[in-house]
């Protein structure tokens, strides 16, 4: 009965690759072999969510004999850190890998110009909201050569020199997040301001211009999410070639470009066009129109996610040829599209944005809907007529947008009406605006639909 | 299809068809490099209750495709099969676990740690010590200093 079999240390390794942090901390303390194997992968990876949690960390890192702070790989700090903890803390992780800084309101150049020295084998690194300048960025570019991934949301003091700074220390970099919405160099307002002067607007476009340049000069980056972008920037981002006049990242997984003002159905057609891998597409906030689907249609044959919020352009019919046309299409984002939900019958209340009751407008599709739609097709035709082929694509289109306009028209004469019940309502402000967004591209789409 | 003859620890000979044997690499290497042969293949760390056992796991995972993807290997599942398979008593679970390691079935390996992880999941240390008869070989002192290095993995 008291048989004993003992496992060797490499299998109880493997065992314990399968449990989660509070079991290996169990298994710390069962007997020596245990802990040999326990501790180590405890001290690997782990999360710190609040001040206290992040004291007893440090008490473990600094009592710990031999130190374990060298096997300490990959932290995610989801509470808010000061400087004075970062600094305290990456003196013991000086292999450190992966750091999330989830809330980084406290942190500054302070700690974040010492961290690539301390820990310079940095493969990712997340900073949520912390006001780090150009510094911290280039003394990071100068240490650490092997990032792989940088998330840098919320960080507004930053400076377009960013990207070359980037493209020369960290050629390997695969990941990239930024807000650019804070560079002065191409701000939005003194854009505005500076609009009327034919000089001064050739200089800012002069420096986007550069911007993207050097951005292209990451040439492996597979991911780039690029938010607040500014029409300057935003529009030679998506023609831009690098230095060597070379197609601007060629292995483009997942791009996302949040703010598309002035970006023109051409600049989004182009990018497309040179990005055929392309899994993951948001050209969010600007004026394109389906002439960019068909593009997606055409083009991406790997597309999973679209992302065309705030595109008051795109129709609900399009959209039906798009999600025909991509056999992996899972996901399309569609906020502030102005498509009424009732062109969607398929798509769940999830999907819909019911904030305003009388015109429900689709938010997404997701891919429960995008399933059902693709067994559904066009609602008022048969599904062959779907696979129909591009020659006789134009009339059918024809066919199946009167269909729809009735629909349009309908809900339509209804929201005028509402509309001034909701003038009287100013805490609907923003609400009014969308509606009005909205109708007015049903009325230019009326015009052209009278022209053909 | 041609067999294969095995022979185990206490000289009990098993016939099984290649491509069922050739799930354990060990075997695989061997017979590429022996090439044909009739003479049986010792396996002396393994007993005839375990490489019975064995075989019918491979038998049964015959036609599996090789997964090579370490991540997916890692997070997929226990199939409802391969736990009802793996319902014995701890012993026999711990020799499975070795001849898996020592034949090179990785997948089996993998069920085996699943299982005995799951044994260990939501249990304190000593629950821990119980289960798998090991014997507590810390000092008070060691025992305290760990707890107090440790303390924060607790605190979820």
């Amino acid at each position: 009965m008291d048989h004993r079999v003992d496992l060797p240390t490499e299998i109880v390794s493997l065992i314990l690759e399968n449990v989660n942090q509070k079991d290996l901390y169990a298994c710390s303390l069962v007997n020596h072999q245990f802990h040999a194997v326990a501790n180590p992968l405890l001290w690997c990876s782990f999360g710190i969510k609040s001040a206290a949690n992040f004291q007893r960390v440090m008490t473990g890192l600094r009592e710990s004999n031999p130190p374990m702070g060298r096997y300490v790989r990959h932290v995610h700090l989801t509470g808010f850190v000061t400087d004075m903890q970062l600094m305290a803390f990456m003196l013991h992780t000086p292999l450190l890998e992966d750091l999330l800084m989830e809330d980084g309101r406290r942190l500054t150049n302070i700690s974040l110009c010492r961290l690539p020295g301390c820990c310079p084998r940095l493969k990712l690194m997340l900073l949520r909201g912390s006001d780090i300048t150009h510094r911290s960025i280039q003394v990071l570019a100068n240490a650490c050569h092997g990032l792989r991934i940088l998330h840098l949301d919320e960080c507004l003091r930053l400076s377009s020199t960013i990207f070359a700074t980037l493209a020369a220390g960290c050629p390997m970099l695969n990941e990239l997040t930024i807000d650019v919405g804070g560079m002065k160099e191409f701000d939005i307002y003194a854009h505005a301001l500076i609009a009327t002067n034919e000089h001064a607007r050739a200089r800012v476009y002069g420096i986007a211009r550069a911007a993207a340049m050097d951005l292209a000069g990451l040439r492996v980056l597979t991911q780039l999410t690029v938010r607040n972008s500014p029409a300057p920037f935003s529009q030679h981002l998506l023609v831009t070639s690098d230095r060597q006049g070379r197609v601007a990242w060629p292995y483009m997984i997942d791009f996302r470009l949040l703010g598309c003002y002035e970006v023109t159905d051409n600049h989004a057609i182009t990018f497309i066009k040179e990005h055929p891998t392309l899994v993951g597409l948001a050209l969010e906030e600007g004026d394109l129109s389906d002439v960019v689907l068909r593009a997606i249609s055409l083009s991406l044959p790997l597309i999973v996610y679209v992302g065309l919020s705030f595109n008051g352009r795109i129709t609900g019919h399009a959209l039906r040829h798009v999600i025909l046309d991509c056999e992996w299409l899972q996901y399309l984002r569609l906020v502030g599209c102005g498509i009424p939900a009732s062109e969607f019958p398929e798509a769940s209340p999830e999907c819909v944005d019911m904030v305003n009751g009388f015109l429900p407008l689709l938010d997404h599709l997701d891919s429960d809907a995008i399933e059902e739609i693709k067994l559904i097709g066009f609602r008022h035709d048969n599904l062959d007529d779907a696979q129909l082929d591009d020659a006789d694509e134009d009339d059918d289109h024809l066919d199946n947008e009167d269909d729809l306009w009735i629909d349009v028209y309908d809900t339509d004469d209804g929201t005028a009406a509402m509309i001034d019940q909701f003038q009287q309502l100013a805490l609907f402000g923003n609400l009014l605006h969308d509606v009005i967004v909205d109708i007015r591209g049903n009325d230019d789409e009326e015009d052209s639909m009278d022209d053909l | 299809m041609s067999n294969v003859r095995l022979l185990s620890s206490d000289n009990e000979e098993f016939v099984v068809q290649k491509e069922v044997a050739e799930r354990s690499v060990l075997i695989k290497n061997m017979l590429e490099d022996v090439g044909e042969t009739d003479s049986a293949i010792p396996l002396p760390n393994v007993t005839a209750k375990v490489l019975k056992k064995v075989i019918e796991w491979c038998d049964h995972h015959s036609s599996d495709p090789v997964t090579t993807d370490e991540t997916e290997r890692r997070t997929t599942d226990i199939d409802e099969w391969d736990q009802k398979f793996m319902e014995v008593d701890q012993e026999t679970l711990f020799d499975i676990i070795l001849a898996a390691n020592y034949l090179d079935i990785k997948p089996l390996l993998d069920v085996g740690c699943k299982t005995v992880a799951n044994m260990i999941k939501g249990k304190t240390a000593e629950e821990i010590r119980k289960i798998f008869n090991i014997v507590n070989d810390f000092t008070p002192e060691e025992e305290a200093q760990i707890r107090k290095e440790n303390e924060w993995a607790e605190d979820r």
